[in-house]
């Protein structure tokens, strides 16, 4: 059974091909955007209209199939930036439509936690899924995938690389920040935004960003704004580890590529007597195969979709979906 | 004789003797994973305060585990050891009982924030029934003194998120009970407005974005 994802949610464009063997072709094409801004939502999908065709082709021919002998073909209709989502969703359709293959849809942050216990091979962790556009700590309890903590306001990743810009470093923010703090001596102190298990990120990267204009050393500031927003969501998952009692630690999306947050977190799981593993770099940010491998899990239990409501869902929660292709 | 009762988030609750009472020693770990200086600045406003809103509770006339001493040397917090069990296992079980006791818990949260104190981490685990029956509010760890509309919001939120979290099937008739409860306070109708409004803050609710329309 071989089925064939796509993803297009936000900066990247990726197509992959699952299979009972695995991951058996993984194609991604990532708009980069331009200093000192983030992404812009029409000129990301004008990237993905450009791009996708091709990325679908390579992924294709990467696997050594034909597209007549898929079986399916997974579609991650949200959560994300509304124009980039319709060129993945518009494909999909087509190609839906064109060979006669069922559409099976996807929730995008479901699809970075199935895509992580696969590669780390976890059976029931608590998931810490950090990224651009989401912060949320779940695990999954009667069917589904419930929220033990979430930002409030806006995301860790976009927190750090929304400083990154204004503070004027390249591409990619988290990991420049990051540098900059490990130079960094002296820590200022700033709110710690912990609401129980919530987080919150917007006051204080405000608050940063006023020691930024009070002409504070950059480095001092980058280590107090790394360090303040670290160990508030350290805080959260620790919570969290201690109110469910769950043994495995499990850390996915594009921020898990953190250099320091990762140390941080092992101290973390350490502490609870829970193993910790790192979703590993090719499938921590957006990417194809996370699409196509949940699809394939989802397409396995008969999850499908019609053509004619397959309305892509900017703002589809990850506790809105059906997991019925794990039993615990 | 003393003995680790449980390892929160951010403490260790250990049980002994103090003087001849049984008591509960609350001691704030340094994390290997903070910044030693920001660790310090959280640990020791985090002990004096909670200390001091307890004292304030238990003035206010709720149950609260009584204090028998502060260590800032040690971040200790030293108080009576409440025996009984926790709503959270109460409402493993489902037993009937479990709407009463959250009409109850419902009432104590509206006279928390009658003396305009919030908890900050109103969960079921965070609840003993002591042997009377009576309801013990454990915890402070992350309370405030506050009266904006907003913080209580958060108790009301995060009360309902855990329901939701682990009791998905019996949390909506418990919030309801914890409610009734609740509404003795004046103005309670406030709170629960901004309890949607919290939620709505999520990211990616539906309701946010028609309530955006508006």
């Amino acid at each position: 059974m071989h089925v064939l994802g796509i993803e297009s949610t936000a900066h990247t464009i990726g197509a992959s091909v699952v299979s009972e063997k695995g991951i058996i072709s993984n194609v991604n094409s990532v708009y980069i955007h331009p200093k000192g801004s983030g992404i812009h939502p029409r000129e990301a999908a004008i990237h993905h209209s450009e791009e996708g065709p091709k990325v679908i082709k390579e992924a294709l021919r990467n696997a050594g199939i034909d597209i007549n002998d898929l079986d399916a073909i997974a579609i991650s209709l949200g959560p994300g930036l509304g124009p980039c989502l319709r060129v993945g969703a518009t494909l999909a359709r087509y190609l839906s439509l064109k060979f006669s293959k069922p559409l099976v849809p996807v929730n995008h942050a479901v699809a970075h936690i199935e895509i992580a216990r696969f590669a780390c091979k976890a059976s029931d962790p608590l998931v810490v899924y950090i990224a651009g556009g989401n912060t949320i700590i779940s695990t999954l309890v009667d069917g589904r995938y419930r929220i033990f903590g979430e930002t409030q306001d806006i995301a860790i990743g976009n927190a750090i690389d929304y400083f990154g810009r204004v503070i004027g470093v390249d591409y990619p923010e988290l990991i420049n920040v990051e540098k900059l703090a490990m130079e960094g001596k002296e820590i200022y102190e700033l709110p710690l935004p912990v609401k129980g298990q919530d987080v919150s990120y917007s006051g204080l990267l405000t608050a940063a960003l006023k020691l930024v204009k009070e002409g504070k050393k950059l480095e001092d500031v980058c280590l107090s704004f790394i360090e303040h927003v670290y160990a508030t969501l350290c805080e959260s998952v620790e919570r969290a580890l201690a109110y469910t009692g769950k043994k495995e630690l499990l850390l996915t999306g594009g921020t898990a590529r953190s250099l320091i947050l990762k140390e941080k977190l092992k101290y973390v799981a350490q502490e609870h007597d829970a193993s910790f593993a790192v979703v590993p770099a090719e499938y921590a940010g957006d990417n194809g195969a996370m699409i196509a491998y949940t699809g394939f899990l989802a397409f396995k239990s008969g999850v499908r979709i019609n053509v004619e409501e397959s309305y892509v869902k900017p703002m589809w929660r990850i506790d809105e979906v059906d997991i019925i292709w794990h039993t615990n | 004789m003393i003995e680790l009762l449980s390892k929160g988030a951010e403490a260790e609750i250990w049980k002994g003797k103090w003087l001849d009472l049984e008591a509960v020693f609350k001691v704030r770990k340094s994390k290997p994973w903070r910044h030693p200086r920001l660790d310090k600045m959280i640990l020791e406003t985090r002990t004096v305060k909670e200390a001091k809103i307890m004292y304030d509770a238990f003035n206010a006339g709720i149950d609260v585990p009584y204090i028998f001493d502060i260590d800032l040397q040690r971040y200790t917090i030293v108080m009576e050891y409440v025996r009984g069990v926790t709503l959270k296992n109460v409402l493993n079980k489902k037993e009937d009982k479990v709407y009463e006791l959250c009409e109850e818990l419902g009432k104590i949260a509206a006279k928390l924030h009658m003396r305009s104190i919030v908890h900050g981490d109103l969960t079921p685990a965070n609840v003993i029934i002591r042997e009377n029956g009576k309801l013990c509010l454990i915890d402070f760890g992350l309370a405030n003194f506050s009266n904006r509309i907003e913080d209580m919001g958060v108790d009301l939120h995060l009360f309902l998120r855990a329901l939701e979290s682990s009791f998905a099937l019996i949390a909506e008739k418990c919030f309801d009970s914890f409610v009734r409860g609740y509404a003795i306070m004046d103005g309670y109708k406030a709170v629960l407005e901004k309890v949607k409004e919290i939620r709505r803050r999520g990211r990616y609710v539906l309701e946010r974005r028609l309530v955006a329309k508006l």
